[in-house]
C-alpha cells in the first residue's frame, strides 16, 4: 500500500500517484478513495476467509437484505430431482431428471414468468438439498417444508407428461460437475407414494 | 450526469424492472405449479415460528385475491415512478417488496431480488433522509448505497471465480451453458472450443475483478456499465435471466453519477 505522504487521485480516467506535503490535511475526495479501496480490500480477504455461519427462519426469508453475490462461483455438486413410476403391472419406470430446459424467445427479455417459474422449482431442489444437509442427525425429512413442496413438484412433473400412474417415487441426487448422474449419488429417495392421495 | 437526470434515469429504469417483475408475478397464478408446488397452505411452515397474529397476517396477506389486488397496487406505485418517486410510494414499493419475498421463501429469482431490493432500499434512504439532512444529500446516500452495493456484486462475483481453477481454466463456463436454461450448447458451438472458453471466462473474471474502477471517472463508469448491460443480455440469452437485466440496469445511473464526485 502507499505510504501515509502520498495519495491516489482517480479522475477522468488517469491513474496518478502525487506526493503530498506532510502536514496537508487530506481532502474528502481522497479520503473517500481511501476508503473505498480498503473496503474492496477487506472485500478481498473476506472471501478467502469465511467466518461463522448464521442461520435462522428470519434471516432465511430476509435473505435478500444480506447478499452474498457468489453467482456460478464453482462447478460443485449439483442437486438434481428424479422421478419414477410405478404402472398397474408392478413396473416401475427408470429414473427421469427434472432439467429446467426452454426453448429461445427475444420476447422472454420483457417477459418469462414461465421460465423465472421453472428456475424458482430449481431452486427449490436446491434448498431441500440444503436442508437435509442442515438437518440434525434424529431429523425427519419428512418435517422440512421443501420436502412437501418437492414432493408436490414431482407430482406436477408426472402430471405434465399426461400420465396418471399407481404409485411414484422422486429422489434427489447430488451429481458432481462433468460426470453423468448416477444412483449412487442419491441423498434422498422417498418411500412408494400413492398417486391417489 | 447531474443529479436530477440521475434520479429521473433510475426512477425510469428501477419502474421497468418492477412493472417486468409484477406483470410476470400477476401472470403466475395462471400456472398449476404455481398453485399446486407453491401453494401458501403448504408453505406456511416456513412462518410457524412466529406468533399467531403474524401468522394470521401472512394467511390474509397470501390469500389469492388479497394478493392479487396488492399485485395490481404495486403495478400501480412501479409506473408510479415514471413521473417521480414519493415518500409513500418508496415505502410501499419496499414493504410490498418484502411481503413478496416472505411468499416466495425469501426470493423467487435469486440475485435480480437481491438487486431490487438494494435498489429500493437506496430509494427509501434518499426519502426517509431528506427531511433531515435535505434532498441533495439524502439523494447522494441513496445513490452511493446503490452504487457501494452494486460494485461489490460484480467484484465479488469476479474474485469469487478467480479463486476458482475451474474458472480459469475455462472449463466450467462450458458446463453452466450446457446446464443454463436455453442450453445445452450444440455440439458444434464454438464455445465448446478450449481457447475461446478461457478467453471468455478470463474476460468476464478480469471486467468483474476491475468493475472498482468504474468510480474512475464518468467515461469509465459509462465503459463499465456498458459492457455490464452487454453482459447480462448474454445471461439472460444463455440462463433465461431477464430479470436480472433490468435490476442491475436500475443501479447505472448511480455508479456513473457516484462517479463523478470526486
Amino acid at each position: 500500500m502507499f505510504s501515509d505522504s502520498c495519495v491516489v487521485h482517480w479522475r477522468y480516467g488517469h491513474f496518478l500517484l502525487t506526493k503530498r506535503q506532510t502536514g496537508d490535511p487530506m481532502t474528502t475526495a481522497n479520503a473517500s478513495l481511501l476508503l473505498i479501496a480498503a473496503y474492496f480490500l477487506f472485500l478481498l480477504i473476506s472471501l478467502k476467509r469465511r467466518g461463522q455461519i448464521i442461520s435462522g427462519p428470519w434471516l432465511f426469508l430476509l435473505r435478500s437484505f444480506f447478499p452474498n453475490w457468489r453467482f456460478y462461483h464453482g462447478p460443485g455438486n449439483q442437486p438434481r430431482l428424479f422421478w419414477r413410476i410405478q404402472d398397474e403391472n408392478q413396473q416401475w419406470t427408470d429414473w427421469h431428471m427434472f432439467m429446467p430446459r426452454a426453448t429461445f424467445h427475444v420476447s422472454d427479455w420483457l417477459h418469462n414468468p414461465r421460465n423465472n417459474l421453472t428456475l424458482a422449482n430449481q431452486n427449490l431442489v436446491d434448498h431441500l438439498s440444503a436442508d437435509i444437509i442442515a438437518m440434525p442427525d434424529d431429523g425427519d425429512v419428512r418435517d422440512l417444508v421443501t420436502y412437501h413442496m418437492v414432493m408436490q413438484l414431482t407430482r406436477h412433473l408426472i402430471t405434465c407428461e399426461s400420465i396418471a400412474p399407481v404409485h411414484y417415487q422422486f429422489q434427489l441426487r447430488l451429481v458432481p460437475a462433468y460426470v453423468p448422474p448416477d444412483e449412487d449419488m442419491a441423498v434422498l429417495t422417498s418411500p412408494t407414494l400413492s398417486w391417489l392421495k | 450526469m447531474n443529479l436530477y437526470l440521475t434520479v429521473r434515469a433510475l426512477e425510469c429504469l428501477l419502474a421497468t424492472s418492477l412493472l417486468i417483475q409484477t406483470l410476470e408475478f400477476l401472470r403466475l397464478s395462471r400456472f398449476a405449479d404455481a398453485r399446486s408446488v407453491w401453494s401458501w397452505q403448504r408453505q406456511r411452515g416456513d412462518v410457524a415460528h412466529t406468533s399467531v397474529w403474524l401468522q394470521k397476517l401472512f394467511d390474509w396477506l397470501f390469500q389469492e385475491r388479497v394478493h392479487q389486488a396488492h399485485l395490481l397496487l404495486r403495478l400501480g406505485a412501479a409506473a408510479s415512478l415514471f413521473f417521480g418517486v414519493s415518500m409513500v410510494s418508496a415505502v410501499f414499493l419496499f414493504v410490498s417488496s418484502l411481503l413478496i419475498l416472505i411468499r416466495w421463501r425469501g426470493a423467487f429469482n435469486g440475485g435480480s431480488d437481491f438487486m431490487t431490493m438494494v435498489v429500493l432500499t437506496g430509494l427509501l434512504v434518499s426519502q426517509l433522509a431528506q427531511p433531515i439532512v435535505g434532498s441533495v444529500i439524502a439523494w447522494r446516500a441513496g445513490l452511493w448505497y446503490i452504487t457501494i452495493h452494486a460494485i461489490s456484486s460484480y467484484f465479488i462475483s469476479g474474485a469469487i471465480k478467480l479463486i476458482s481453477g475451474d474458472w480459469r481454466s475455462g472449463r466450467v463456463l462450458i458446463h453452466f451453458l450446457d446446464g443454463g436454461l436455453y442450453g445445452p450448447l450444440s455440439d458444434h458451438s464454438r464455445l465448446r472450443k478450449k481457447p475461446i472458453a478461457l478467453i471468455a471466462s478470463w474476460s468476464f473474471i478480469g471486467w468483474e475483478c476491475l468493475f472498482p474502477l468504474a468510480l474512475a471517472g464518468p467515461q469509465w463508469a459509462m465503459l463499465w456499465c456498458g459492457i455490464a448491460a452487454l453482459f447480462h443480455f448474454l445471461v439472460f440469452r444463455f440462463f433465461g435471466l431477464n430479470r436480472f437485466f433490468w435490476a442491475w440496469a436500475a443501479s447505472f445511473p448511480a455508479i456513473i453519477y457516484c462517479s463523478t464526485q470526486w
